[in-house]
């Protein structure tokens, strides 16, 4: 029983007593304020004994509570069982899938395979994570080892699979540190990871998950040229030129423009972003962009933009028409002004409705600038006074 | 029944994470937080400034501090470090020109003290692009295997407007910090 419940009848014992001491002390106060106090005294006692009793079951409910929630969820022995029988079955499945790799059946059914394996894997790590504040440090760091045994070997297969150039890591330090790491796995299976598999893959020390599908061809037909030249239309370091692009089903590419001098771009079609940089002396007029286009480095140019966000970035002198999904932004620019999108061609309410930008937003004048966060308007950028704005430019007669 | 147990017990309770989005400007980030809150991520306008997002994942309540990339931004960048469990990086895959730009401000980042204990969860996004950088070619430029043994870390490429790849790389983030915080402790 605890302190509380010994302590009490001796504090109640105390004052019994006081009262007794002050009845003898001042006896001719008289009966009535006597009796008075006895019973405020006796209606006091059985108060605390009220109050001592709801006490005393709460504490039993709450025991009995705590006993209750105790047990059945938080003992090791069970997550141990389960964490291994979860365990093994999915390091048999993947045991299996790698006798399946190896022997070149129909790479389809494997790579669904071997994703049904990742969510496996996962759903053990959430287990473990969700158990781990009752686990003894050891069992945890036990059972993340293994997981991450199960993600290597996972690894290996996928690494297998998607293309025998995937570039790799020398990094022997990550492989050493893997290998302790499962050690205590490895040791009771021995035969899971063969060598010549980890040489092969050289043990990239995280997964990488990516856009599984499209990546593969791209591989095929692009993997000997440098970054810089994959992009899907780049137009750079060209001088005094008219450039006109169209673009069909291009939905889900970019276009960069970098390096230009006193050049005419005309991108007719819709596309997914823009990056320009370092312009001189330009004029871009481009059909809607579906997200965000970033504007850098420019001088004494006209641009004509229609995108879902728009950044500018070190500008000069240049004028911007714009239709924008959000608000336009600018950074380090002087002398900037903006006015509303004015280009066509044949086809492009189409693609402005695509890009969901067929209205006008209004929003090409509601310019943050972020190196002027103040109430009075920014002196960076302004307004492009009507009279001097360029008008409709119509791009539908231009050749290629 | 130890004051171990006890405080292993009050955390469980909880079971908040702080998480830290940092990033390049034009990255994606507050597209990305809006997109796992299931919000709207039309007329997303530049972040000026940052937001904060509290949403339950799982059985934890996440915060999601979203910081605005701006050059301009980048030095406030410092008042967010305190207390984060997780840091989400998120990088433009398919603006190549800026990787080295992106690479020198991940690596200031992860010099910070503050920040050493945190979980790092590299976001390649915008793999819908069609000339992305895929995942292990970011990771490449970015120079992550440095971190092998210092940190826990893990790239994932996605896409913030087919949502690919988002729930992954949450899933790891929060069950690495779990097993982090709430064991170890």
């Amino acid at each position: 029983m605890s302190l509380n419940a010994a302590l009490f009848p001796v504090a109640s014992e105390i004052k019994t007593g006081d009262v007794d001491a002050m009845t003898d002390a001042e006896q001719n106060q008289g009966d009535d304020a006597d009796a008075l106090l006895q019973q405020k005294h006796a209606a006091m006692l059985q108060r605390l004994a009220i109050k001592e009793d709801a006490r005393l079951q709460k504490f039993a409910a709450r025991r009995a509570d705590s006993l209750a929630s105790v047990n059945p969820s938080e003992s090791k022995d069970r997550f141990l069982q389960s964490f291994s029988e979860q365990f093994n079955q999915a390091e048999k499945n993947i045991c299996s899938l790698q006798q399946k790799v190896s022997s070149e059946e129909d790479k389809s059914s494997i790579k669904r395979d071997l994703d049904q394996n990742a969510i496996k894997v996962l759903e053990l790590e959430q287990f473990l994570a969700e158990n781990s504040y009752f686990l003894p440090a050891y069992e945890v760091r036990a059972s993340q080892s293994s997981i991450s045994s199960l993600r290597m070997k996972l690894e290996h297969i996928n690494a297998e699979l998607v293309s025998k150039k995937k570039f790799t890591f020398k990094s022997k330090i990550a492989k050493n540190k893997n290998t302790t790491e499962s050690s205590t796995l490895q040791a009771s299976e021995p035969s899971q990871v063969s060598d010549s598999d980890a040489g092969k893959v050289n043990d990239p020390p995280y997964s990488v998950i990516g856009a599984p599908d499209r990546s593969k061809s791209r591989d095929d037909s692009e993997s000997s040229e440098s970054l810089h030249s994959r992009s899907s239309c780049m137009i750079r370091d060209m001088e005094n030129s008219t450039i006109v692009r169209d673009l069909k089903n291009q939905e889900d590419s970019e276009i960069i423009l970098q390096n230009l001098i006193n050049c005419s771009v005309y991108i007719r079609g819709v596309y997914r972003a823009m990056y320009a940089h370092n312009l001189r002396g330009c004029k871009v007029f481009s059909g809607p962009i579906t997200g965000s286009s970033l504007i850098e480095e420019i001088e004494e140019c006209t641009m004509m933009l229609a995108s879902q966000q728009i950044r500018i970035h070190n500008a000069k002198m240049s004028d911007m028409y714009l239709r924008v999904r959000s608000r336009p932004i600018v950074e380090y620019t002087e002398r900037v002004r903006f006015a509303p999108y004015a280009f066509t061609y044949s086809g492009i309410e189409n693609d402005l409705s695509f890009a969901n930008l067929h209205e006008e937003t209004g929003l090409w004048e509601h310019v943050d600038d972020f190196r002027w966060l103040r109430a009075i308007p920014s002196p960076n950028w302004s307004v492009l006074p009507e009279e001097e704005r360029i008008g409709l430019v119509d791009g539908s007669s231009l050749e290629l | 029944m130890g004051l171990l147990s006890i405080i292993r017990k009050v955390k469980k309770k909880e079971k908040e994470m702080r998480i830290l989005m940092v990033g390049l400007d034009n990255a994606g980030k507050t597209t990305i937080v809006k997109r796992i809150n299931g919000e709207d991520t039309s007329g997303i306008s530049p972040t000026l400034g940052f937001n904060i997002k509290t949403m339950q994942y799982k059985s934890f309540r996440l915060n999601i501090w979203d910081v605005g990339g701006q050059k301009t931004l980048r030095s406030y960048w410092r008042n967010y470090y305190e207390q984060t469990d997780g840091l989400v990086w998120v990088v433009d895959s398919s603006d190549l020109r800026r990787l080295d730009d992106c690479k020198s401000e991940l690596h200031n980042l992860l010099k910070e003290e503050r920040l050493s204990g945190a979980s790092l969860l590299v976001l390649a996004n915008k793999q819908d692009i069609r000339g992305a950088l895929k995942p292990a070619e970011i990771a490449k430029v970015l120079n992550l295997e440095v971190m092998d043994n210092s940190r826990h870390w893990q790239i994932v490429g996605c896409s913030a407007v087919t949502a690919e790849g988002l729930l992954f790389g949450f899933d790891w983030l929060v069950s690495d910090i779990a097993s982090r915080i709430y064991v170890l402790e």
